[in-house]
């Protein structure tokens, strides 16, 4: 069961919101943008962003336990002003001891100028900066005083720090989605309405997810329509390569391209190494399981790759109407798709 | 099948020649009311992208699909079935085989077929896809280009198939039958053709719009000729039959629609195409920038959940259907699914929400605008005529009209 609170509460979730509150929407379409309204468009997803040498000297100097550098979910830029906001997703809120605490000294740290050498943009450019986390409604408190501590602790060591706010998800019991931003939040960070602001528009017994920009990251909990949605990506990228393929040929199903292509190259980004590996051996499997030995003539195994010979239109369309009936690759989720229970509405 | 032996046509202007004094010929017996022969038909196609980055030639698309091309001058062939060792006409390919024209004197109801099929046959082929809105757009510029008192000739289409399940396989072609052999289901079903003078439809057409929704679905379009009788007629799926006793005419507004049609693609392409951009930056390293905008298709009136669901089912539970997409449907809700598929014309993904109210497309880049383009047409012609379209934040009219904006009609 994946009830709506557990939905809002989703990294996944709270990234891909994000990334369409951001988006340009000129029509009424149930979900609004509010963040492009306000000016913002996606500058970049998943940065490494490093602290310059002499901050990060300094910082030893004074014991601050922050990490050197940070990738901090999502940067968006304010069209008329160099304002960048680096946003970071987060399931619940996090203490000043906490592993989370020394990412956000690192964001606190990147400010103005600093974030500027950190995006190696021109130095003559004034650069604004600001950091917002995106949590649940019920987290924002304590994520607020958190990273206030962390502000003091920065200053008082000398350091310039950005303003931490907050834009906290919350949903009704018609499974609509706002967001909630404190004036003072909302004026830092110059949207253009503070408070609860409803932006998706929510449907009886509907999940009210949008379709998903990031299918998957290992890094954090996996949900099932994150599953789903990589399997279906993977599917549709492998009937793209043959559907598009000449005749005769031979194409190239490379694991690694595949789960790449499926997740428009946020594969290559992902750091840990143990669930890429994961993911690559699932798709190999899949690949092994379910194509190689229902077309053993066809498909030769090179090295992390299968290469399908296609040498007829015969071979083609054999292909294609065999994957055109697959369902989904069940090496990569064995569940069921229960996507949403609309029995479990919370306020 | 008209007896023109094309086998003597050496040059662009021997066809054009050999076109234009047929066209006279059949113009005559159409004023007669005794055509004898097939029209000059123009048939616009794309191929996809990817073609001009490939080493693919336009004799490699057409021969694995029995077609043999004898290539006259650059940029022009002689078109043959093999299988059924005939000529069919004449191809033009223009912008270094982005786009084609096929001539062709072959009767409709062959060579409609013969080229539907051909079509079907590969993803690197595709009708040049006219939706409502954009014959909404062009009826602008035959206001603009024509003598008021010359007559234009409208056909507006809209068949509500999915408001009743016929359970039916639908064809991905449509089938000519006898209306005598068709099973009734009442559904919303309209085809209605105006022919008119231009000054008497000037300012007409959106108050009918209004008052009759199934008029945004324009699915023909006549051009009138500026230089003799007769004219133009072009169709949604790209097709353009010359009733004017010009062909040399003819070409030129082929042309012309083509180059808006171009200009369209580029525009589509450049909002609509989604991707996660690695940027290099001066210090080294990269950053990954998300660029794109959603096509958005609002539809008039909610749908309600019988044809929400039969457009669901018919659509994504068949492999043929209409749209010519694949997905497996993730259900969300009662009216809501989000599918991540193919379009399994041109074999390229795409994203799709759709609920009883819109449709939203992720066109991920490198998938042809011209998914855009059928998607909207299709939209308009059997689910909802009205339905609003933007790319982002720009109204699908808006990018229609500035697409036409610089574009001149010329005689060439």
């Amino acid at each position: 069961m994946n009830s709506i609170d557990k939905i809002i509460g989703d990294h996944l979730f709270q990234m891909n919101l994000i990334l369409w509150l951001a988006q340009p929407i000129g029509m009424n379409i149930g979900l609004r943008a509010i963040l492009a309204e306000s000016g913002y468009s996606v500058y970049s997803i998943s940065p490494s962003l490093a602290l310059p040498i002499p901050i990060r000297e300094r910082i030893r100097e004074k014991n601050i336990a922050a990490q050197d550098g940070c990738s901090p979910d999502i940067i968006l830029k304010r069209k008329s002003s160099d304002l960048f906001m680096l946003v970071e997703c987060k399931k619940q809120s996090f203490g000043i001891e906490s592993s989370n605490s020394e990412q956000a000294r690192t964001m606190l740290l990147l400010e103005g100028q600093v974030l500027a050498e950190a995006l190696a943009l021109s130095s003559t450019s004034h650069v604004g900066s600001i950091v917002s986390y995106v949590t649940k409604d019920d987290q924002t408190v304590l994520i607020k005083t958190t990273c206030a501590n962390i502000r003091a602790e920065i200053e008082s060591s000398g350091f310039r720090s950005n303003d931490a706010c907050c834009i906290g998800i919350k949903h009704d019991s018609d499974n609509s989605i706002y967001i909630n931003v404190d004036v003072d939040d909302s004026n830092r960070l110059n949207i253009i309405e503070s408070g609860v602001i409803k932006v998706i528009e929510g449907q009886p017994d509907t999940d009210p997810r949008p379709l998903y920009f990031i299918p998957l990251d290992p890094s954090v909990e996996q949900n099932v329509y994150g599953k789903k949605t990589l399997e279906q990506r993977l599917l549709s990228e492998i009937l793209s390569l043959i559907g598009r393929a000449k005749i005769p040929s031979n194409v190239a199903l490379t694991v690694e391209d595949l789960l790449s292509k499926s997740t428009w190259g946020m594969y290559s980004l992902w750091g840990d190494n143990n669930a890429r590996k994961n993911l690559r051996r699932q798709v190999n499997s899949f690949l092994k399981n379910k194509i190689a030995l229902v077309f053993p003539q066809n498909l030769m195994q090179g090295q992390d790759e299968w290469i399908l010979n296609l040498e007829s239109l015969k071979d083609k369309e054999s292909f294609l109407s065999f994957l055109l009936k697959m369902k989904g690759v069940e090496e990569l989720s064995k569940d069921q798709l229960e996507l949403f229970d609309g029995t479990n509405k919370q306020q | 099948m008209a007896d023109i032996n094309f086998s003597g046509i050496k040059s662009r202007d021997e066809m054009i020649q050999l076109f234009d004094g047929y066209s006279f010929e059949r113009k005559e017996e159409l004023d007669q009311k005794k055509t004898k022969k097939g029209l000059v038909k123009s048939y616009l196609l794309e191929t996809v992208d990817g073609f001009q980055d490939s080493t693919t030639s336009i004799t490699e698309i057409f021969d694995p699909l029995g077609c043999e091309l004898v290539q006259i001058e650059e940029g022009l062939y002689k078109i043959a079935d093999k299988n059924l060792k005939r000529h069919i006409g004449f191809l033009e390919s223009f912008w270094s085989g982005r786009y084609l024209v096929l001539y062709s004197l072959e009767l409709s109801e062959i060579v409609d077929k013969w080229i539907k099929g051909l079509v079907l046959s590969t993803p690197q082929l595709d009708h040049v896809w006219l939706s409502g809105w954009t014959f909404n757009m062009l009826w602008e510029k035959v206001k603009n280009l024509s003598n008021p008192n010359r007559f234009t000739r409208m056909v507006f289409e809209h068949e509500s198939i999915f408001e009743i399940d016929s359970g039916i396989e639908e064809g991905e072609d449509e089938e000519i039958s006898n209306d005598e052999d068709r099973a009734i289901f009442e559904r919303r079903s309209s085809k209605i053709a105006l022919v008119d003078r231009i000054r008497l439809l000037k300012d007409k057409l959106s108050h009918f719009q209004d008052l009759y929704s199934p008029m945004y679905s324009i699915t023909q379009l006549r051009f009138p000729s500026p230089i003799s009788k007769g004219g133009h007629d072009f169709f949604y799926f790209g097709k353009a039959t010359n009733r004017s006793e010009s062909f040399r005419d003819h070409r030129s507004h082929v042309l012309y629609v083509l180059k808006i049609y171009r200009e369209m693609i580029k525009r589509t392409q450049d909002i609509a195409w989604y991707s996660i951009e690695k940027v290099s930056i001066q210090k080294g390293g990269e950053f990954q920038q998300l660029i794109g905008a959603p096509l958005i298709i609002e539809f008039k009136d909610p749908l309600n959940e019988e044809t929400f669901n039969h457009f669901i089912d018919s659509t994504f539970g068949r492999v043929k259907n209409r749209f010519r997409l694949w997905g497996n449907p993730i259900r969300l809700g009662p009216k809501k699914i989000h599918v991540y598929g193919v379009d399994k014309h041109l074999w390229q993904p795409i994203f799709l929400e759709i609920t009883n109210k819109h449709l939203i497309a992720i066109i991920p880049k490198g998938t042809c605008g011209n998914t855009v383009h059928r998607l909207v047409s299709n939209i308009q012609i059997y689910l909802d005529p009205a339905a609003k379209v933007s790319i982002g934040n720009k109204p699908y009219k808006e990018i229609a009209d500035d697409s036409s904006k610089g574009i001149t009609y010329e005689q060439y």
